[in-house]
């Protein structure tokens, strides 16, 4: 019997057995012989068991009872079997992983929906895309609630895969095998931003003009450096890239398609595309980061491979060599089902994430401010918030602030796995309780620094306060901003000398950013008003 | 003949049990998918479309009364008024939606696909279905004639104004 | 065989279960709110029930109202306006009853300007897309166009209406005219269809004309001097006003001053007040209730007697055009010694005398220093003094806000200060215009940066620091003594404040408490005009009319009809610029109501009567006193102007039927109708009569020779007036008799063969334009 259905599917590409099979109905008309009135009946026989023929054509398991059976629905699905058919424990931990990842995911595909029910109505022109917002808001169905749960999503999945960055650096997923997928994690972070920020234009009110108006010119900053050189009218890096952005030199309908265009197509794509190889490589580089079970088996030689199955072929390799590769699974202890274990908790997570995003689609109307006027600015005109702290470092010096120092964090993060290649025990927050002392003593350290920083300024200004006539190529590079970046990276080498461990140094190091980002959003977003002045709160801010 | 392998706890049916929560939780989420397509399937017609109200105030009456014929192409129908009263007919034709002409004599054509229609707009030739549609004239209370284009009637229905 | 390792994955369905089930309520509740609880629904469920209930056979008119979202979709103005959701009977004359949103809309502008054309929105303003009521009024954040209902409709006029009159809006037009008439378009940019004019009197002999003492008076607040002023109170203090009047009384004319004094005869003064009839134009006596009598164009003249030079008046008198290029007051043609009379009696007359003992007890005023002078001159143009008044050729500066788009301001772009007013233009505009300084904000000390330089920029605009334009360069507390010293100097603060020892700081904190006490951080310039809740309005809803919003397509702009200003080139033209008829006559558009339209004055009076009344006018109706001055025309200027009306200003249309038919007219029929018809209860004949209409036959004894009705009017007039009286005077009380040609030509006939047998005795050089042009 086994050779028999060996051979009966030996017509059929898949390597897998169709348990199944035996008790399949469909066999009779292979063994059965063709007679006319026969083969009428037969084609009644065919039509009436269509439905049933058709789902079995589509999944070709029974239902998932048995441990293989389980597996089968995630290795046979395509959509599934980006998972591996059993799973850890400890990547099923909440605590290890915090579910960051997946809420991502799903508000990616939450935005995805919506933004494509937002489309059906948007109106990319200075003139419509107003007004479309306030059609989309007052007589299309859903259309209130689309746009709030595309407005909060938006804002929720920047928020994510900042923390879900935070929790992979922490917990040292970037090290051997992953740095790539860390790299990889480093574009879609850009992406998202990026993402983000076209999307911000879009509804061409007072808040999208201005925020844009402000980025774009951040855009430009270079020229702050290439002015201070002179060699502005020969290498004009800044103004290209404006110009780039906004296909003219304000923002106006060119810049609103370009954003269109860039948020729709362009940055969808390629963060679609990004997405794959993220999630191909967590299977490819042994999964979720786990501390070693112990066991021993970290590299499965080869040769230790004998074929424990009978001949009878069950599964198939493209061949063998010699050499080795990334423990996939490295022993069976510890591990579960993916089905339905790994699927229930994605389930519940999604859920759970998609109750939130409707609570706060039903509950808050995302903000449109009034029509766009180029004339009139926003005071205070705030960027999004995720580039709030920028623009306080922008407040200093445009260039370094807005271009530099972000474009050392993105680069300094993409080559964390590169300079820090201690191989240690990866899924371990803070990497044990020294790691935790020094992130410890590292945000102190920041809040310290960074509050400091920020009350002398306010306080007794900064050298354009004291020395009116100062060269701006000096406040280009002293300024809050690069002294921040200077006392981070001393303290970060400091660290990496003192405990003579590099991954000490990393945690030092990102953790003062991490605390730097956080305390100067806060900073940007609650005490800013307008003029860029400081203020208690908003409500001190001067009644107009 | 089974290996060892097969016969391992993998390879075993597992004790069905009843898993009821496993039920709950499976079709509550189905459930809830399902209810949000709806709604968001909801979406592609709105409350109000961005076009003028199909019931059109065409003015006074006093306008058309007297005259046996007045085209409107904007509103793409005639206003005819007879010994009986007013009445309205589309120019749209039944058939697929090109916009008749009137002939000399009286009788439509419409150019698309050759229907012809005779002077009260009933099908004389071609593939047109049904007449031309005649739509409902009613006052307004402010006095003005209303056409309402998403509403038919008999041909013999007259406004007596 | 390995273990297998549980996973507590029940807990993961209980979340499951949790999440499915508050994401599936959310979602009905938000489908539930979304197809069934908007108020329009509710409204137009209401409708269709009054409809029903209304419509009176229900069985052969089927009230079929569906319940749907109603628009005017106007792609041409670029509206949606859904108001008509809610407000679904604003075109339903039945719903006249109803309460809102169902009512019908008021008035007939509807009728001209209906809402499936021009939407609602246009006029209304608010958000016409939403479909909630806040929403939709405008009544939500970042919406900066509030709904505007009642009067305020009026300011949404000028987007197609580009008339200085609108018609059917006489708040707007009121509150234009008033931003002519107080002087705004002085200090504002207004835009090109406000009238932009020095309304003040020039001021280049001021300090010949009036005494310095009254000058500090009216500096300090015109309230004093006059209960009515046109000037508002600026609330100057002491050291502006000692600063501003020392300039203005270097303002000399030296023909003037060295006029010697002189002595007129205060009769004959009097006798020519009496002709001259001042008291047309101006306020020359208070009745027994101490109300003043007299007219409003020119100044109140109770206490000029405490104010003027004689010598300037005696000067002024004679010939006013040179001191008064666009003054109202006519030439007179007084001679010198007639001008010394007339001033004789107007410094006697016309005086305070209580005033005059006050101030001969107050101790003399201190000597005007140069750097007074210097700094008044600043002051005058920082002030704004130039918008209203001439002096020297200098130029008004208008660097008061710009009010040419202040309706379409973004609210957060206006500075409310403190003031407890909602957030909204209007809101804005009316506290504003009502007292302009609620709406300041105390001056803080900003946190950073020099104090020194903040309080500077926050005083400049008061100018104290004459002829600096920047602050020394020195440290900080030198900065601010400097300050306090010209504060001191410029009167701002009083003398003998002295800066207290401490920290700069401390110091800084000090000057400001003492600079926000005299309000002078305050940079407002703005005077509180003292207006009432109705002028308030109109100013506000007349601004709110300056938007850049216009009219949205060409097709919706409103015929621009131009304004025919009557001003002749030939002699007619040169003795109404010397006589200045229209400062009270109307002649085609141009001019004032106060005395008759004279656009067809021709078609109405014979040439003799004009030429006699030119000559000595009196009041035709015995109650009235005022009448038009004697100018004691000569006589070629009095034929002229009789000439010139009877050919010029004729209709030859008026009256055809009455030139055409006169002849079948019969007097004695109309003497009948006079009896029957009951004219005499108004207008009095022969002496016994009404005094609501004018007298049909003058008798008074000084004047014999008085003109009867039939002197004076042509028949076209008298027939025309018959037929309908509101067509030629539509706010005429004369009723329309609704004659029949016949009648009117009757009455006609009879009106007219009411002469004055003795003024018929009289006659008039008949010598025409035709002859003196053949000549």
């Amino acid at each position: 019997m086994e050779s028999e259905s060996t051979q009966k599917d030996a017509g059929d590409s898949s390597s897998h057995q169709d348990g199944s099979s035996h008790s399949d109905g469909s066999s009779r008309q292979d063994t059965d012989g063709a007679q006319p009135p026969g083969a009428l009946l037969q084609l009644w026989q065919n039509l009436t068991s269509t439905p049933w023929q058709f789902c079995k054509s589509v999944v070709r398991h029974g239902r998932p009872t048995s441990d293989r059976a389980a597996s089968q629905v995630i290795f046979s699905n395509v959509f599934l079997h980006i998972l591996p058919t059993r799973i850890s424990l400890h990547a099923l931990k909440f605590r290890a992983t915090l579910g960051l990842g997946v809420i991502t995911l799903v508000l990616f595909f939450l935005l995805t929906i919506t933004g494509i029910a937002l489309m059906v109505y948007y109106k990319p022109s200075t003139a419509e895309a107003y007004n479309s917002m306030k059609e989309i808001q007052y007589v299309v169905p859903t259309g209130r609630f689309m746009r709030n749960i595309h407005r909060w999503g938006a804002h929720a999945m920047v928020l994510f895969v900042l923390l879900h960055m935070a929790r992979a650096f922490y917990t040292a997923a970037y090290k051997k095998p992953r740095q790539f997928n860390w790299f990889i994690g480093m574009v879609l972070l850009v992406l998202t931003l990026a993402l983000s920020f076209t999307g911000y234009l879009l509804p061409w009110d007072q808040l999208a003009y201005w925020a844009v108006t402000i980025g774009s010119e951040i855009a430009q900053s270079p020229r702050e450096l290439t002015d201070a050189l002179g060699i502005t009218s020969w290498f004009d890096i800044g103004g290209f890239q404006k110009r780039l952005l906004l296909g003219s030199n304000h923002v106006g309908e060119e810049a609103l398609i370009r954003f269109y265009v860039l948020h729709v197509a362009v940055l969808p794509i390629l963060l679609c595309t990004f997405l794959a190889v993220h999630f191909w490589r967590i299977r490819k580089d042994g999964g979720l980061a786990r501390p070693s079970d112990h066991t021993g088996a970290d590299h499965l030689p080869l040769q230790s491979i004998s074929n424990p199955i009978s001949s009878s072929k069950t599964f198939g390799l493209m061949a063998v060599v010699r050499g080795q590769t990334p423990a996939v699974n490295r022993s069976m202890t510890n591990t579960v089902p993916t089905w339905p274990n790994a699927i229930y908790a994605i389930a519940a997570l999604s859920m759970l994430t998609f109750a939130v995003m409707l609570c706060l689609g039903f509950c808050f109307d995302a903000p449109l401010k009034e029509f766009a006027n180029p004339n009139v600015p926003e005071n205070p005109a705030k960027a999004p918030w995720y580039f709030l702290g920028l623009q306080e470092m922008v407040s200093y010096s445009a260039f370094m602030g807005g271009v530099a120092i972000p474009a050392i964090v993105v680069l300094g993060l993409m080559l964390v796995p590169y300079l820090d290649r201690e191989q240690e025990e990866a899924g371990v927050w803070f990497s044990g309780p020294l790691g935790k002392r020094i992130c410890l003593l590292s945000a102190l350290l920041t809040t310290v620094v960074i509050v400091g920083v920020l009350a002398f300024t306010i306080n007794f200004g900064w050298l354009r306060n004291w020395y009116p006539n100062i060269p701006q190529i000096i406040i280009t590079f002293v300024n809050p901003g690069t002294l921040f970046l200077v006392i981070f990276m001393v303290w970060s080498f400091a660290v990496t000398k003192r405990t003579n461990s590099t991954r000490m140094g990393a945690l030092a190091i990102f953790t003062c950013f991490f605390v730097a980002f956080i305390i100067l959003t806060y900073f940007a977003t609650v005490h800013r008003g307008p003029n860029w002045d400081f203020y208690w709160s908003q409500s001190d801010w001067p009644v107009h | 003949m089974k290996t060892d392998l097969e016969k391992s706890p993998r390879f075993q049916q597992t004790q069905q049990r009843r898993d009821f929560l496993g039920i709950a939780a499976t079709w509550s989420a189905i459930a809830t998918v399902c209810v949000a397509l709806m709604g968001a399937l909801r979406l592609p017609i709105p409350w109000a479309f961005p076009e003028s109200s199909r019931r059109v105030k065409l003015g006074s009456p006093s306008l058309f009364q007297g005259i046996a014929i007045t085209p409107l192409p904007e509103e793409r129908l005639w206003i005819f008024s007879d010994s009986q009263g007013l009445y309205a007919m589309s120019a749209i034709c039944t058939h697929l939606g090109c916009v008749v002409a009137r002939q000399e004599n009286g009788s439509f054509f419409c150019p698309c696909h050759g229907s012809r229609f005779d002077a009260q707009g009933k099908v004389v030739k071609g593939p047109a279905p049904k007449g031309l549609i005649h739509l409902s004239l009613t006052l307004s209370t402010d006095g003005q004639l209303v056409v309402d284009h998403d509403k038919e009637v008999g041909s013999d229905v007259r406004l007596q104004a | 065989m390995q273990q297998q390792k549980s996973y507590p994955v029940n807990r993961l369905k209980i979340v499951l279960v949790l999440a499915s089930v508050s994401s599936l309520v959310m979602l009905l509740m938000a489908a539930f709110e979304e197809n069934f609880t908007a108020d329009w629904r509710t409204h137009q469920q209401d409708y269709a029930k009054i409809l029903v209930s209304n419509s009176s056979d229900a069985a052969t008119q089927p009230v079929n109202y569906p319940l749907e979202i109603r628009q005017n979709y106007l792609q041409e103005l670029d509206r949606v306006d859904r108001c008509v959701t809610c407000h679904v009977g604003i075109d339903n004359p039945a719903m006249k009853e109803l309460p809102q949103p169902l009512t019908t809309h008021p008035g007939d502008i509807l009728k001209h300007h209906s809402a499936d054309k021009y939407g609602c929105t246009i006029c209304h303003q608010g958000q016409g897309r939403a479909t909630d009521k806040d929403a939709a009024h405008g009544h939500v954040p970042f919406w900066d166009k509030p709904l505007l209902v009642g009067d305020f409709v009026q300011a949404s006029c000028t987007q197609c209406h580009h008339d200085a009159e609108v018609p059917q809006a006489p708040v707007l037009n009121r509150g234009r005219q008033l931003l002519t008439e107080l002087g705004c378009v002085g200090c504002h940019k207004t835009g090109e269809n406000i009238t932009a004019e020095r309304i003040g009197p020039q001021l280049d002999s001021i300090g010949s004309k009036v005494t310095r003492r009254w000058l500090h008076k009216w500096l300090a607040n015109p309230g004093d001097y006059l209960p009515k002023h046109k000037m508002p109170n600026y609330q100057m203090n002491p050291g502006t006003v000692d600063a501003l009047a020392a300039y203005l009384m270097t303002a000399k004319n030296e023909k003037i001053d060295s006029l010697k004094k002189i002595e007129g005869d205060y009769d004959e003064g009097a006798t020519i007040y009496r002709e001259a009839q001042c008291i047309v134009c101006h306020v020359t006596k208070l009745d027994y209730a101490d109300n003043p009598v007299g007219g409003q164009i020119g100044p109140n003249l109770l206490k000029i007697g405490n104010k003027v030079n004689q010598q300037w008046l005696v000067t002024f008198l004679q010939d006013p055009h040179s001191f008064l290029p666009h003054t109202k007051m006519p030439g007179y043609h007084f001679s010198k010694k007639e001008a010394i009379d007339l001033s004789q009696f107007a410094i006697e007359e016309w005086v305070d005398y209580d005033l005059l003992d006050v101030e001969e007890k107050e101790p003399a005023l201190p000597a005007v220093t140069p750097e007074q002078v210097q700094y008044g001159k600043l002051l005058y143009a920082e002030l704004g003094c130039a918008g209203c008044h001439e002096l020297q050729g200098i130029k008004a500066k208008r660097n008061a806000p710009d009010l040419t788009r202040i309706g379409s301001t973004p609210v957060h772009q206006l500075s409310f200060g403190d003031a407890k007013v909602p957030r909204t233009i209007p809101d804005f505009l009316y506290t504003k215009i009502k007292s302009p300084k609620s709406l300041h904000h105390h001056f803080e000390l900003p946190i950073s940066g020099d104090v020194s330089v903040s309080i500077w920029e926050n005083l400049k605009p008061l100018a104290i620091f004459s002829g600096s334009h920047s602050l020394p360069e020195s440290p900080e507390a030198d900065r601010l003594d400097w300050i306090l010293k010209h504060a001191i100097t410029a009167g701002i603060i009083a003398k003998e404040l002295k800066m207290p020892e401490g920290t700069t700081a401390e110091q800084a904190t000090w000057l400001v408490e003492v600079f926000n006490k005299s309000g002078s951080l305050n940079p407002l310039k703005m005077p509180d005009f003292d207006l009432s809740d109705n002028q308030a309005a109109s100013l506000t809803i007349a601004l709110m009319s300056l938007s850049e919003t216009g009219a949205p397509s060409k097709r919706f702009e409103a015929p621009r009809q131009e304004k025919i200003v009557f001003n002749p080139k030939d002699e007619f033209g040169k003795l109404e610029r010397h006589y200045r008829c229209l400062s009270c006559h109307k002649i085609r558009e141009s001019g004032d109501l106060l005395a008759s339209d004279l656009t067809f004055e021709g078609n109405r009076a014979n040439r003799q009567w004009l030429y006699h009344y030119l000559n000595n006018p009196y009041s035709m109706r015995r109650m009235i006193t005022i009448a038009m001055p004697i100018f004691h025309f000569p006589d070629e200027e009095s034929q002229l102007m009789a000439d010139y009306i009877s050919n010029v200003f004729v209709d030859g249309e008026m009256g055809l039927y009455w030139k055409l038919n006169h002849k079948k007219a019969d007097a004695k029929r109309g003497k009948n109708l006079f009896d029957v018809k009951g004219c005499i209860a108004c207008h009095q004949l022969h002496g016994t009569g009404g005094d609501v209409g004018p007298s049909l036959t003058t008798q008074v004894p000084e004047f014999p020779q008085g003109t009867w009705v039939g002197d004076k009017l042509k028949g076209e007039w008298v027939y025309t007036w018959l037929k309908n009286p509101q067509a030629i005077l539509p706010e005429t009380i004369e009723p329309n008799l609704g004659l029949s040609d016949q009648e009117a030509l009757d009455l006609t006939a009879f009106i007219l063969s009411l002469k004055n047998p003795e003024y018929q005795k009289k006659t008039a050089p008949s010598k025409t334009i035709k002859e003196q042009e053949s000549k």
